[in-house]
C-alpha cells in the first residue's frame, strides 16, 4: 500500500477522535496537502506566513514534493522529515506542525509552537537586595537562554530527558563538563533516567525521585528560582536540573551550611558576611531550642536561671491554667496556623490574618491570663529567627523538629533535650546528597571550606569547595 | 539496619525514662518559691522563718506598683530541722522550691550553738545553691524577715545586693556555702560570716563575725576589718585618709588596692613562720583643700599608707591568735600547700597562735589626680 494513502488514513482517524486537531487542506494539480496542528499550541501567524503563504505563492507546482517544500518553499527554521506514521500524533501533540502531501511517504515536522509565557520576572521564593533580579520562570527555553546568556563556556552542557510517560515532560540537566564531579553528573542522569511516572508538573517530583530516601527530613537539593544564582552554582561544579513549566530549578548536591548561605554574602564586605552567617546559624538553632527549653526550664530545671528571672516566671506564668508543655504546644500550633493560613491566602487577605494572629496572640491572649507573656515572646521570636535561615527551604524540618524536641523536653527534662539534640546531629551525619556528606565541610573537617562559607568573598576564595571533588579545583 | 537502631532507640527512650521522667514534672509556678531562710534557735527548739514569693499575677498588680511579685513570710518551729520543715511543709500549698534561695541568715543564738549541722543539710539538699550566702544577723531572723523594705523585692534579695556590692568595691567579704563547706572539711581553721542587723530602721551590713568550729566567738566592726580585708577580700579597695603632713586641717583621701598579695611559709625551730609581702597601689582621690605635692611628700604618705596597713593587717592577726587561737585567714591552707609533710605532723591550732607572723607592706602612689609635682620648677 502507498505509504501516503496511510498518511491520509490517519489524518481521517484523527480527524474523528476527538484530539482537536485543526486540519488545513490545499490543493495543487491534483496533489493535496494537509497541514495538521493544534490550535493552542501553535503560533498561527507564523503557520500563515512562512508555511501557507509559501506554499500557496509557489508557482513551480508540477514536481513538488516533501523534501522540495522543506528545502526551498517553507520558510521555518526548525524543520525535519519523517516517514514513521506513529509519530505523527506525538509531533503534534508537542506543538508542530505536520505538513503531508499526498504525493509523498514522507511527512514535514515544523516548529511553530508557541505556548503562553509570563515575562521575566522578580524572584518570589529568593528574594536579593544587591543579586540579579530575573528569575527563571516556567518556560524552558526562556531559563536555558538566561544560564547561557550568563555563562558562555564551550563546556557547558545541556543534557535533555524526556519524563512523564503521559506528560512527556523536557528535563534539562546542565553544568560545565570540565568542572562537575563525573561521579555525580552520572549519578544524576542514572537516576534521572530510571524514572518512571506518567507525569512530571513540579521539579519537586523529580526531587523526590532522585534523592536517597524519602523518609529524610532534611533537603538535600537546593532549589533555585534567580538565575544568576543557578550560573554560580553551576560554575562552583554543581548540577542544575530543570524542568519544562516549573520556574523553580533544582541544583545538587547541596549540603546543610548551604543552606545557610545568601547571595547577598558574597558581595557585602567579609565582616558583614561572618555576622550574617553566624546570626543565621544562632538564629537556627534558636528557632529549634527555645520552646523547648523554656519547657524543660520551667517544668524540670528553673534551678539554672538566675533567681529574679525565676520569679519573672512564675510571675508571668501565675494564672497560665496550662502547664508548660501544653502551653507551649498550644502556642506553636496556634502560631503556625497562622502562619499557614497567610502563605495561602491571596496577597490582599494576609496582612488581615497577620493582624488577628497579633491581637488574638500577642495581646488577648496573654490579657486573659491564657498563656504567659514569656511564652508569647518565646513564640514570636521562634518563628522569626525560623526565618532567618538564609534559604526558605530549610524553614520547614525546623517547623516539625520543634515539636519533637518540645515533646522530648517536655517529658525528659533537660535530658529529653539533649538527646533530641543528638538525635538531630546523628541523622545530620548519616545523610548524603549524592555521595556528599551532609555536613561537609565540617564533616569530612575542611577548614578552608569553614573559612570560606564565613568569609564569603571571592577574591579570597581561590578554589572550589573540596567536597565537591570537582575536575577543576581552582577558580582563579 | 533499621531493626538495630530502633532497638537503640527504645533503650535510649527506656533508660531515659528510668533515669527521670514525668514524675518530676512540676510548673514553676506551682511551687512556693523560697527567697530567703533564717535559722534560729528559741528556747531549745529550732525556728524556721524566712520569705517565699508571692506569685501574683501582673494583671493583679495595682498600676503604682510596678512590681508583680512580693513575698510573704513563713515561720515554724521544730525540735529537730526535720520537724520544723515538716511543719511548714503542712501550711504551704506548693512543695518547697529552694533552688532561688539567695541567703541563709543564721540568728545570733544559733550561731553560738553551732551552724555546721545546718551548712551539712545545705549540702546535701539537691535544690540549695551551694552560692548561698550565709550571713548572721544580730536580731532574730524572723524579726529581719518582717521587716518592710522598699529597696528591694524582699529582705533576702536586699542582703544579698548590699553584700554583693560591698564584695565587688572590696570592702566587705561574701563567703558562699560551698567555701564554708571546704573550710570545714578542711579543718582546723575557723572562718568569717558577714554580720547584719537593723539599725536606723535599716537593715544594714554592721561587720564580721568569727566562727571557730563553726560557732560563733566574736564580731567584728566595720572600721575593724580593714586588716582583714587586705589579707583576704578579692579586690581590697579601701580608702586611707591621711592628715597632710604640710598643712594642717587638710587631709588627703587615698583609695588603696592591692597589687600583689604573697604568703610564704616556712618551719624554723619548730616554729611556724609566716611571712606577708603586700604591694599596693594608692590613688589619691582628692585633698579637703588643693595643695601641691612633692616627689617626697608622696614618699612620706606611700610611707604613711604603708604603716597604716601594716598596723591594721598586724592588728587583726594579733587577735586571731591571741584572742581567737584560731586561724581566721585559710594560713593553714597555704602552709599545707608548701610544706605538706609539716603540716601533718603538727597540729595546726597549736601552732598557729604561736606562730611568728611578718608582715611586710609596700604602697606605691600611682596617681596623684594630675596634680603636675614639678610645676614650680618649670614655671
Amino acid at each position: 500500500m502507498n505509504k501516503t494513502n496511510i498518511f491520509i488514513n490517519k489524518i481521517d482517524e484523527l480527524k474523528e477522535n476527538g484530539l482537536d486537531i485543526s486540519i488545513r487542506k490545499l490543493s495543487f494539480n491534483n496533489i493535496e496537502i494537509y497541514i495538521l496542528y493544534i490550535q493552542q499550541l501553535t503560533d498561527r501567524d507564523k503557520l500563515s506566513t512562512d508555511i501557507i503563504k509559501p506554499i500557496l505563492l509557489n508557482k513551480d507546482c508540477n514536481n513538488i514534493s516533501v523534501d522540495k517544500l522543506a528545502s526551498s518553499v517553507v520558510y521555518i527554521d526548525n524543520i525535519l522529515i519523517d516517514d514513521s506514521e506513529n509519530k505523527i500524533i506525538e509531533y503534534i501533540l508537542e506543538g508542530k506542525s505536520i505538513i503531508v502531501l499526498s504525493n509523498d511517504n514522507k511527512y514535514i515536522v515544523a516548529d511553530t509552537l508557541k505556548i503562553e509565557k509570563r515575562k521575566t520576572m522578580p524572584p518570589q521564593v529568593e528574594s536579593t537586595l544587591r543579586g540579579a533580579k530575573d528569575s527563571f520562570n516556567e518556560n524552558l527555553d526562556n531559563n536555558l537562554s538566561l544560564i547561557r546568556y550568563r555563562i558562555k563556556d564551550p563546556n557547558l552542557r545541556i543534557d535533555k530527558f524526556i519524563i512523564g510517560k503521559r506528560s512527556k515532560t523536557n528535563v534539562a540537566v546542565v553544568y560545565i563538563k570540565d568542572i562537575v564531579n563525573p561521579k555525580i553528573i552520572n549519578d544524576v542522569k542514572k537516576r534521572l533516567s530510571s524514572i518512571a511516572i506518567d507525569g512530571v508538573f513540579e521539579s519537586g517530583y523529580i526531587q523526590k525521585f532522585i534523592l536517597n530516601n524519602a523518609f529524610d527530613l532534611f533537603p538535600q537539593c537546593g532549589i533555585v528560582e534567580r538565575s544568576d544564582t543557578a550560573c554560580t552554582n553551576i560554575i562552583d561544579g554543581k548540577i542544575c536540573i530543570m524542568v519544562e513549566g516549573i520556574s523553580l530549578v533544582l541544583t545538587v548536591p547541596k549540603t546543610f551550611i548551604e543552606f545557610l548561605d545568601a547571595s547577598d554574602d558574597h558581595y557585602d564586605s567579609i565582616y558583614i558576611s561572618v555576622f550574617s552567617k553566624t546570626l543565621r546559624i544562632l538564629s537556627i538553632l534558636i528557632s529549634i531550642t527555645l520552646s523547648s527549653l523554656y519547657v524543660a526550664v520551667v517544668a524540670f530545671h528553673p534551678d539554672i536561671l538566675p533567681p529574679k528571672y525565676i520569679l519573672a516566671m512564675a510571675t508571668g506564668r501565675a494564672t497560665v491554667p496550662f502547664n508548660a508543655l501544653l502551653e507551649a504546644l498550644i502556642m506553636e500550633f496556634v502560631a503556625e496556623v497562622l502562619r499557614e493560613a497567610s502563605i495561602r491566602l491571596p496577597q490582599q487577605i494576609g496582612p488581615a490574618i497577620s493582624i488577628v494572629g497579633a491581637i488574638v496572640i500577642g495581646q488577648a491572649a496573654a490579657a486573659a491570663g491564657l498563656v504567659s507573656s514569656l511564652m508569647v515572646i518565646i513564640v514570636s521570636l521562634s518563628i522569626m529567627t525560623s526565618f532567618a535561615a538564609g534559604d526558605y527551604f530549610m524553614i520547614n524540618p525546623i517547623r516539625v523538629l520543634k515539636y519533637i524536641m518540645i515533646l522530648l523536653s517536655g517529658v525528659f527534662g533537660i535530658l529529653g533535650f539533649t538527646i533530641g539534640f543528638i538525635l538531630i546531629t546523628i541523622n545530620l551525619c548519616s545523610i548524603e546528597s549524592f555521595g556528599v556528606s551532609y555536613v561537609a565541610p565540617l564533616s569530612p573537617f575542611n577548614f578552608r571550606d569553614i573559612i570560606n562559607f564565613f568569609i564569603s568573598d571571592i577574591t579570597l576564595s581561590k578554589k572550589r569547595p573540596k567536597f565537591l571533588h570537582t575536575r577543576d579545583k581552582t577558580r582563579q | 539496619m533499621i531493626q538495630r537502631t530502633s532497638k537503640l532507640l527504645i533503650s535510649l527512650l527506656i533508660s531515659a525514662l528510668l533515669l527521670t521522667g514525668c514524675w518530676d514534672y512540676t510548673d514553676i509556678n506551682m511551687m512556693c518559691i523560697t527567697v530567703s531562710i533564717g535559722v534560729d534557735s528559741i528556747d531549745g527548739n529550732i525556728e524556721f522563718s524566712g520569705e517565699i514569693a508571692k506569685i501574683i499575677s501582673p494583671t493583679d498588680v495595682p498600676k503604682e506598683q510596678n512590681q508583680a511579685s512580693g513575698v510573704y513570710n513563713l515561720l515554724s518551729y521544730g525540735k529537730t530541722f526535720e520537724e520544723a520543715r515538716i511543719n511548714y511543709n503542712t501550711i504551704n500549698p506548693f512543695p518547697v522550691f529552694l533552688g532561688a534561695t539567695r541567703v541563709v541568715v543564721f540568728g545570733e543564738n544559733y550561731a553560738k550553738q553551732g551552724i555546721e549541722a545546718y551548712l551539712h543539710r545545705i549540702d546535701s539538699l539537691y535544690d540549695y545553691r551551694k552560692t548561698l550566702l550565709t550571713a548572721v544577723s544580730r536580731e532574730r531572723p524572723k524579726e529581719l524577715f518582717e521587716k518592710k523594705v522598699e529597696k528591694e523585692l524582699s529582705v533576702g534579695f536586699l542582703i544579698e545586693d548590699i553584700l554583693t556590692h560591698l564584695e565587688e568595691n572590696g570592702q566587705a567579704l561574701y563567703p558562699k556555702v560551698g567555701e564554708l563547706l571546704s573550710d570545714i572539711s578542711f579543718g582546723k581553721i575557723g572562718y568569717l560570716l558577714p554580720y547584719i542587723g537593723i539599725e536606723n530602721n535599716s537593715i544594714k551590713y554592721l561587720g564580721m563575725v568569727v566562727m571557730k568550729d563553726s560557732k560563733m566567738v566574736d564580731i567584728l566592726k566595720v572600721k575593724d576589718t580593714s586588716g582583714l580585708l587586705y589579707l583576704l577580700s578579692k579586690n581590697p579597695s579601701l580608702v586611707e585618709t591621711i592628715p597632710s603632713t604640710n598643712h594642717e586641717g587638710n587631709f588627703l583621701s587615698f583609695r588603696t588596692k592591692i597589687k600583689k598579695r604573697k604568703v610564704k611559709t616556712d618551719y624554723i625551730d619548730e616554729k611556724v613562720i609566716i611571712n606577708i609581702d603586700l604591694n599596693l597601689t594608692s590613688e589619691l582621690q582628692y585633698q579637703h583643700y588643693m595643695d601641691l605635692l612633692s616627689d617626697q611628700d608622696i614618699k612620706k604618705y606611700e610611707a604613711i599608707i604603708s604603716k597604716r596597713v601594716r598596723n591594721s593587717v598586724i592588728s587583726i592577726i594579733e587577735k586571731s591568735q591571741k584572742d581567737f587561737k584560731c586561724d581566721i585567714f585559710r594560713f593553714a591552707k597555704i602552709f599545707k600547700g608548701q610544706h605538706p609533710k609539716i603540716y601533718e605532723q603538727i597540729d595546726w591550732k597549736e601552732a598557729f597562735p604561736n606562730a611568728e607572723i611578718n608582715v611586710d607592706v609596700k604602697t606605691k602612689i600611682v596617681n596623684t589626680t594630675l596634680s603636675d609635682t614639678t610645676a614650680k620648677k618649670k614655671y
